[in-house]
């Protein structure tokens, strides 16, 4: 068991390495000069090359890929060309906005996947089910950017319910986090569902209906047991990727966060910004992977115990 | 429902009878089981998988009307955008400030734009740029996707392990991000995002064609072809391919929903499809500051991204379960 957790904790460094490199290829050297990318066609020749020579562009590839790499265990992901402050800062400082948004729609997720996914099989092949299963598979389908659109016009303007944009009060979290949360639980929802049906058909459920056990009882304490162990897995993956920043709904509803800091970086062309955020973005989310791997071996006993 | 747990039962039975070979349709449960020989005698023999194919997709539509209407939507959809300019009742760009923001009437049946644009119009445009980027990006990287997949399969080795850990480095990264990342780096724009997707995505077939091949491989029929001499490329070709169609058909239409999506997030966010050009996602954009005055024109574009997106989901579940169970999770 730790010699698995550890083998394949090593496994992720040289992954985290990798997409460090992907990002650093694809920014730095694909398209020629960042600075003339990040000035635009107006800036002359001369300014160019100072900038160059001041930022150690003119440097062997990899050698600046190595500093960079270097630097980024440290913590410093460079500056940002048009805020002038550490990327790192930038990053601090929206990220807990980001962990509020994906810890309140990873509830909502959490809470409709797993219920809708166990009354769907406990009622399988019902009118229940079917609505049910239809219900997430709209969720799945939604297009976020659209789906907040509407909550924000029925709740915010027409009703006047909720706050539309922001992030100051729990309010301004509601309609956010519903809508990621509906569109994420679809994934839980059919997982729980089906990992729920297998399970059924066990043997050792028919012993335990044999033996006359309450059907609600087999269901939760022999049945969920053991469905739930892909789910967890899948629950974390799935928080992770909340983690790392959710682009579309936090464009929506103005929540400065990790997705809007990307976006904003892609709009003003700053490339260090968009470079740092999307690395770290990648970080949490290959960590998440890591975490839901251990998880899963740690859950499910059969691999626990070699 | 009960036909459609039927048929995935035959299918797990046919599995089992043939050795996690299965082909056949609902059509021989009753005597399945006494059929062994049969299966086996077919899976030496020429396959012929296409013919089989097509008829479990016509038993599916047969039996799962829900299919069946999904892909009755998804036909009517590309027949509508390819037939654009005959279907649309305005010319999409021609703009009348004098008629800007209206609601729908029988000239404009979803109303008009901020520019006085016919949004019916524009979104039988807009479906284009939807449909094509949904579709032709999923063949290209499943495609490459494929290639990749039977060749780290097959050969194995370091090539193998090269291949797969490049895909590894890929799937660590969401798509909207790489393309992201790609856009900066090429400029905004639909050929941009065209290329990102078509790129991006190839991690995930290879990851399914791979384990395909890993498995048909120690099939009798396959060791049985290598043992008498047969060159590798007939092998994939003639054996092993074919057997990766039902799992392919299953993949493509769970892929194109996903990119249709993408693209229409990367042109809401500004970064995809650019003005005077359109897509679905782009024309939410532009009129969502209209929400209050003209809710039908900028709800309609949303609306139609769901419905194409749910019945490829529907078409997609009720493939896999009747062509591929096991790649339900």
């Amino acid at each position: 068991m730790l010699k698995y957790v550890i083998k394949r904790i090593l496994i992720s460094i040289p992954l985290m390495i990798a997409v460090v490199l992907v990002v650093f290829l694809m920014l730095q050297v694909l398209p020629g000069n960042p600075v003339s990318v990040m000035m635009g066609e107006k800036a002359s020749p001369d300014v160019i090359e100072r900038v160059t020579e001041q930022m150690g562009l003119n440097d062997p590839v990899w050698e600046r890929f190595i500093d960079y790499l270097v630097n980024a265990v440290q913590g410093d992901l460079g500056t940002s060309y048009k805020l002038s402050r550490p990327i790192s800062d930038l990053i601090a400082d929206s990220f807990p906005n980001t962990v509020k948004l994906a810890i309140t729609s990873a509830l909502v997720s959490w809470i409709i996947g797993v219920f809708a996914g166990i009354i769907s099989a406990i009622k399988k092949d019902t009118l229940l089910d079917r609505f049910l299963m239809g219900f997430s598979l709209v969720g799945i389908s939604l297009p976020v950017f659209w789906g907040a659109m509407l909550l924000q016009f029925i709740f915010g303007y027409t009703l006047g319910w909720l706050p539309i944009s922001g992030y100051s009060t729990p309010a301004h979290m509601i309609l956010p986090a519903v809508i990621l949360g509906w569109t994420s639980s679809g994934t839980i929802a059919r997982l729980t569902r089906s990992s729920l049906l297998g399970i059924m058909e066990n043997d050792y459920i028919r012993t335990a209906r044999a033996k006359g056990l309450d059907e609600s009882l087999v269901v939760v304490k022999h049945g969920l047991k053991n469905a739930m162990i892909p789910v967890v897995t899948m629950m974390a993956m799935q928080f992770a990727s909340l983690l790392s920043g959710a682009v579309i709904t936090e464009s929506v509803f103005g929540i400065g966060g990790i997705g809007v800091l990307m976006v904003s970086a892609v709009n003003t062309r700053d490339m260090p910004l968009l470079q740092g955020s999307v690395i770290f973005s990648t970080m949490i989310i290959i960590i998440g992977n890591l975490v839901a791997d251990i998880l899963y071996s740690f859950l499910d006993p059969k691999i626990r115990e070699q | 429902m009960n036909s459609k747990k039927l048929n995935r039962a035959a299918d797990l039975a046919a599995e089992k009878i043939a050795g996690g070979f299965s082909m056949e349709g609902t059509d021989w449960i009753p005597e399945g089981a006494t059929q062994p020989a049969k299966v086996e005698a077919e899976a030496e023999s020429e396959i012929a998988p296409d013919e089989t194919i097509g008829e479990q997709i016509k038993s599916m539509f047969k039996h799962n009307k829900l299919a069946l209407v999904s892909a009755i939507l998804i036909v009517l959809f590309i027949l509508v955008t390819v037939f654009a300019p005959i279907v649309a009742p305005h010319d999409p760009y021609v703009q009348d400030l004098t008629q800007r923001l209206q609601g729908p009437s029988a000239e404009h049946l979803l109303g008009t734009d901020n520019y006085g644009r016919d949004v019916l119009s524009r979104m039988l445009y807009g479906g284009r740029v939807s449909l094509l980027v949904g579709i032709f990006p999923t063949i290209i990287s499943m495609t490459i996707g494929t290639a990749l997949g039977l060749i780290a399969g097959f050969y194995g080795g370091k090539i193998d392990s090269i291949i797969m850990r490049l895909a590894d480095v890929l799937m660590a990264f969401p798509s909207l991000l790489l393309a992201m990342l790609i856009s900066y780096t090429l400029g905004n724009g639909l050929l941009t995002i065209f290329m990102a997707l078509s790129v991006v995505s190839w991690a995930g077939t290879a990851r399914v064609v791979r384990s395909e091949v890993l498995s048909l491989r120690e099939k009798e029929y396959v060791e049985a072809a290598t043992s008498i001499g047969v060159k590798r490329g007939t092998i994939i070709r003639r054996h092993i391919l074919p057997n990766c169609v039902p799992t392919l058909i299953v993949l493509f239409t769970m892929n194109v929903p996903g990119n249709i999506l993408t693209e229409s997030s990367l042109s809401f966010l500004g970064i995809g499809a650019q003005p005077p050009s359109t897509s679905w996602g782009l024309m939410v954009y532009e009129s969502k500051q209209y929400l209050q005055m003209t809710p039908v024109s900028t709800l309609a574009p949303g609306i139609t991204i769901l419905l194409l997106v749910v019945a490829f989901n529907f078409l997609g579940d009720a493939l896999r379960d009747k062509l591929d169970p096991s790649l339900k999770n």
